[in-house]
């Protein structure tokens, strides 16, 4: 972590408290894993901070866990599905990561309030992996027909998709 | 306020008829919309009261599709996303590739990417440019734009031997080097012929009367909220914002190039129009650039996990057989639980590849962030309350590649 983000992660922890589980390095930069209530709260802050404000959320995306142990041996992650928010300061050219957990059937805070770019982002999390948005003004599908059941990014989704006779017939 | 005189009956009809909201379905298969896109409008005469979007036309799930794709295959994948510029995707996904590996690209390959990258960029903004003028009713600049696309074309046709779908970066560097007179053909064919249609249109469109009235102040986008929609690219900066992933987070040889990052003021229509004619002149400068300090030696990075043996080797060595053999066909193998995230500046902004990866040779997980997706969203906002004429400006102008809408 460079001098900027060290502030920045020192500033969330002051005005959030013990509601950041951790803080860590990888390939994407500094990632920040809150619990999924303190999202709102956290984009707030990090949207409004006073030397670093995050004003573009370049994106929301989610990954499904489900199959991780069995394909990689490695231990479960702590929840099924992990959200993602990809927050980028212009004026400071920092990027920084808030990850979330949630179960599967557990509805996530929406961050329509703070971001316009939240609103289709949510929509295709929501498509694409049954994830609800509590909060969002509109969450439609975005990409696939409205008739469609599936959530196609969920690991049990077969990757040839499916019979079209499944379909709903009218 | 009542009307002097009682109207006729056949008047009233016409007022009630006005007066009535119609719904126009703009897409999915319009010629203006420049891919399959759909708006439902709703008008109010020919003003636009309501607007909803819906895509999903050209889903094809390309995100699943890489999850049973190897790292090299995947680069199929990016072609699909924006194909008017497709080399920069290229670029994209395997930096991102790259990052996740922990390989260094040699010297050579790099400088390569960059000059290959920015002909894409140009080409690119032909295709936004020339029909965005076709839309607003102007003919004469789209075959000045055209051409110059059908030479980058040509070029990238010469180097890649493909024109649209490139797929020409490995995992580690390069398919392979560029020709011999490749240099010669940028520099005599096609940089006088960039800065010549920039020149052009300028002096066609700048000062032209009815093109102004008909681009300024259309479809206009404060900074405020053109950040909070998730632009970035050419349309955030004609907005007046100067970021640039290849300034602020120098990638390839950006860093050692001297240019430009225009911005416009107003964010509308105009300024888009012009911040991207702006934008060629600049791509122009740093193929020259790139060119003059091209350093010589190999294309691809001296690492036997990723990169494919000699020629030599395979057919002289059983140790090359199988050396080559199990890179073809199983690819490499990326490090278990690595996550990585790497963006480009990708002609429409921002295009940026998330990787997870399982210890396998596929990808546990890929997401795009694709920059087409957030400028589109803002559509409604931008055309509510104007004229139906102005949409296909406002349409145009955004450069909607339908393959990044989707995915």
């Amino acid at each position: 972590m460079n001098r900027q983000e060290t502030s920045v992660v020192e500033r969330l922890k002051s005005a959030l408290g013990g509601k950041i589980q951790d803080v860590y390095e990888d390939g994407r930069g500094v990632v920040v894993r809150v619990e999924l209530s303190a999202v709102p709260d956290t984009l707030e802050a990090l949207r409004s901070d006073a030397s670093t404000p995050f004003n573009l959320l370049a994106d929301v995306t989610a990954v499904d866990w489900s199959r991780w142990s069995e394909e990689t041996g490695m231990k479960p992650p702590p929840a099924r599905f992990s959200l993602y928010y990809n927050l980028y300061s212009i004026s400071a050219t920092t990027r920084l990561f808030i990850e979330a957990w949630l179960e599967d059937g557990q509805a996530a805070p929406s961050a329509t309030p703070f971001y316009a770019s939240a609103d289709w982002a949510e929509r295709t999390v929501f498509d694409m992996f049954g994830i609800r948005f509590s909060g969002h003004p509109d969450l439609r599908r975005i990409y696939m027909p409205d008739d469609f059941e599936y959530s196609p990014l969920r690991k049990e989704f077969p990757r040839r998709g499916v019979d079209p006779q499944d379909f709903p017939q009218e | 306020m009542k009307a002097p005189f009682p109207r006729s009956i056949e008047c009233e009809q016409k007022l009630d008829l006005c007066a009535e909201r119609m719904i126009l379905n703009w897409g999915p298969a319009h010629p203006a919309t420049h891919g399959t896109l759909r708006v439902i409008l709703t008008l109010e005469g020919e003003t636009i009261a309501k607007c909803d979007t819906e895509i999903g036309y050209l889903h094809r799930g390309l995100e699943k599709l890489a999850e049973d794709w190897t790292y090299n295959q995947c680069v199929n994948i990016s072609d699909r996303i924006n194909y008017c510029s497709v080399f920069i995707n290229n670029v994209g996904w395997h930096q991102a590739c790259e990052k996740l590996f922990g390989i260094r690209v040699p010297p050579r390959a790099t400088y390569l990417r960059t000059i290959l990258s920015e002909i894409a960029r140009i080409a690119d903004h032909m295709v936004c440019l020339g029909p965005n003028c076709v839309d607003i009713g102007v003919l004469t600049p789209f075959w000045y734009t055209w051409n110059l696309r059908e030479l980058a074309y040509d070029l990238l046709e010469f180097v890649t031997g493909a024109r649209m779908t490139t797929a020409f970066t490995r995992v580690g560097g390069l398919a392979a080097d560029a020709p011999a007179g490749f240099e010669e053909r940028v520099k005599q064919e096609f940089l006088p012929e960039v800065y010549r249609v920039m020149d052009e249109l300028d002096s066609l469109l700048s000062k032209n009367r009815i093109f102004n009235d008909r681009t300024r102040g259309v479809g206009a986008l404060s900074q405020e909220e053109a950040v909070s929609y998730g632009w970035t690219g050419p349309c955030l900066r004609a907005c007046g914002v100067a970021y640039d992933v290849r300034v602020a987070n120098p990638y390839l040889a950006y860093g050692d190039m001297d240019f430009d990052v225009p911005v416009g003021e107003h964010g509308d229509t105009y300024d888009r129009f012009f911040v991207r004619v702006e934008e060629c002149r600049q791509s122009a400068r740093i193929i020259e650039q790139a060119f003059s300090k091209l350093p010589d030696g190999p294309v691809n990075a001296d690492d036997k996990r990723v990169v494919l043996p000699a020629k030599g080797d395979v057919y002289g060595h059983i140790e090359g057989l199988i050396h080559h053999f199990e890179i073809v066909m199983f690819g490499p193998r990326a490090p278990v639980g690595a996550i990585c995230y790497d963006s480009v500046e990708g002609a429409n902004g921002e295009l940026g590849f998330t990787i997870v990866s399982n210890g396998t040779n596929k990808p546990y997980r890929m997401h795009v962030r694709s920059p087409c997706f957030h400028v589109f969203s803002a559509l409604p906002r931008l055309v509510t309350g104007r004229l139906l004429a102005d949409l296909p400006a406002v349409v145009a102008s955004l450069n909607i590649i339908a393959g990044e809408l989707d995915l």
